[in-house]
């Protein structure tokens, strides 16, 4: 009887021991890869492939640490209380913005010329997040023995409402009216190739009304405003 | 006191001589701790002098095994193995123990299995700042874009447990002309005629990969930083591959002439000829 329970010490101590996260050390690491080789079965791709005309004027990186408390209840109708323990996270999130463009639709009739003058219109910069990256080293998670530890799902979809709350303010961090100056920066020395000088060349930018801009500017009739 | 009188001699002296030699024994048991007792004394220790009945038997508890060379010092490793000895001797015990944690630790589990909800994280995000790190103006001129979905995954497998991570990863890739790496007098004239030495089309930005589209589709154990960061370097190299092959770098190419054509057409000259440098190593077929 003692052997057997010995036996099952022995077990259940190997059991833990290989239930637990692997060490940190790097040595183990590269150990852990090179007994545990990793098995990549499949790798699916989804791909658009779309042409484009767009000029990238201007570039920037923002940095956000987001911050969420689960402060979740059990609800069983009647009664509610709150979870017991604690559980919070913080995720720093870079995000890539451009500013950019859109070149698709520029013709003859964008450039006018009158006499020495030469009057480019593009369309109004347009921001665009391209990348997005989640600091996975510097992410910390808090979280007490009652509760259990952020998923990797859950982990993303915080850092997408980070994301998303970074490109509500993007109108606030100037991208546009740097890419109004690139992309005028950019233009100008092509158009003095041609002759002009470059006092006499205008980059004007035509804004593409949507519906909320076209209630303000439309008065409308009998009313104090005209 | 007249019980205890006695007439006859010889019974006197066999009392007498009992207890003669119950003295004359315990006189010689208490000459020896006496003569214990002057030795410390003599050697300076306050010990005081034991007298013991030899009728009188105490048990002491078993104290932690010494050492074999029988020095008063214990080692830790001699600790640990009376420790280990005194569980197996008491085993009952260690079991009941050893139960009373499993089953707090499955009650532990079973709780916070029923109380997780991955939609607690539908709830919006605290207020924090965002800093601005970087703003600054570029000319990359985009002609091509690749929107791509990569699978990776991970499996691990121990004794008795697993570590499994399957991810989909998804990014943009954007081939085009890096107009910052052209000199200022890169447009030549002949005439009205104009000449465009451009560099072959390539990856405009190495990150192009949307990290909170991410999704993951299964996701058992616990997985490193450094195990996340090689799998998402592993999600970029395979959609570099896929996306910069021979056939998009020659479809950048055409659209960059037709682009480039209908931009200077546009602001006057009367002809444009692209020209693109000699095909770089970095294509893949």
């Amino acid at each position: 009887m003692k052997k057997l329970f010995i036996l099952g010490l022995l077990a259940l101590m190997m059991a833990c021991h290989s239930a637990s996260a692997p060490s940190d050390s790097p040595a183990d690491s590269s150990k852990t890869a090179q007994k545990e080789t990793p098995i990549d079965t499949l790798a699916t791709l989804v791909a658009r492939v779309q042409q484009q005309s767009r000029l990238y004027a201007a570039d920037c990186m923002v940095h956000k640490v987001v911050l969420f408390t689960d402060k979740s209840q059990i609800d069983g109708g009647l009664v509610k209380f709150n979870k017991v323990g604690y559980r919070k996270v913080a995720i720093p999130i870079d995000v890539t913005l451009k500013g950019y463009i859109d070149f698709a639709d520029f013709t003859v009739d964008n450039v006018s010329r009158e006499g020495d003058l030469l009057v480019i219109t593009l369309p109004d910069p347009k921001v665009m997040l391209t990348a997005s990256k989640i600091d996975h080293k510097k992410a910390r998670q808090y979280v007490s023995l009652t509760r259990s530890n952020f998923s990797s799902d859950e982990v993303t979809r915080l850092a997408r409402q980070g994301v998303d709350s970074i490109r509500r303010h993007a109108a606030s961090f100037g991208i546009v009216e740097l890419a109004r100056t690139s992309a005028a920066h950019t233009l100008v020395p092509i158009a003095t190739r041609l002759g002009y000088a470059e006092n006499n060349v205008v980059v004007r930018f035509r804004k593409d009304f949507n519906e909320s801009d076209w209630k303000k500017i439309v008065k409308p009739l009998n009313s104090d405003r005209s | 006191m007249n019980e205890n009188l006695t007439t006859n001699p010889e019974e006197l002296q066999s009392t007498f001589s009992d207890p003669q030699a119950e003295t004359t024994e315990k006189a010689e048991q208490t000459a020896q701790p006496s003569e214990v007792a002057d030795k410390n004394a003599e050697e300076g220790e306050n010990i005081p002098a034991k007298i013991a009945s030899p009728a009188v038997v105490t048990a002491t508890p078993p104290s932690p095994p010494l050492p074999p060379d029988g020095k008063s010092k214990r080692g830790c490793w001699s600790i640990l193995w009376w420790c280990l000895k005194a569980m197996v001797r008491h085993w009952r015990i260690t079991f009941f123990v050893l139960l009373v944690a499993l089953i707090g630790y499955g009650a532990m589990v079973a709780y916070r299995t029923l109380t997780n909800s991955n939609d607690a994280v539908e709830k919006p995000i605290e207020q924090s700042p965002e800093e601005i790190v970087r703003l600054q103006a570029i000319g990359q001129w985009e002609f091509l874009s690749v929107e791509s979905e990569e699978l990776v995954e991970r499996h691990y497998s121990g004794l008795m447990s697993e570590r499994d991570l399957v991810c989909i990863y998804r990014g943009t890739l954007r081939i085009g002309v890096d107009m910052r790496k052209l000199p200022t007098d890169w447009v030549e004239m002949q005439g009205r005629n104009a000449i465009l030495p451009l560099p072959q089309p390539s990856l405009l930005d190495e990150d192009f990969l949307d990290e909170s589209r991410t999704t993951v589709f299964f996701e058992q154990g616990v997985f490193r930083p450094e195990e996340r960061d090689a799998m998402r370097t592993e999600a970029k190299d395979k959609m570099k591959k896929r996306a910069i092959t021979a056939e998009n770098l020659s479809i950048a190419r055409r659209n960059a002439e037709a682009q480039f054509q209908k931009l200077f057409l546009a602001m006057g000259y009367e002809d444009v000829v692209v020209e693109f440098e000699s095909s770089t190593p970095t294509e893949t077929n």
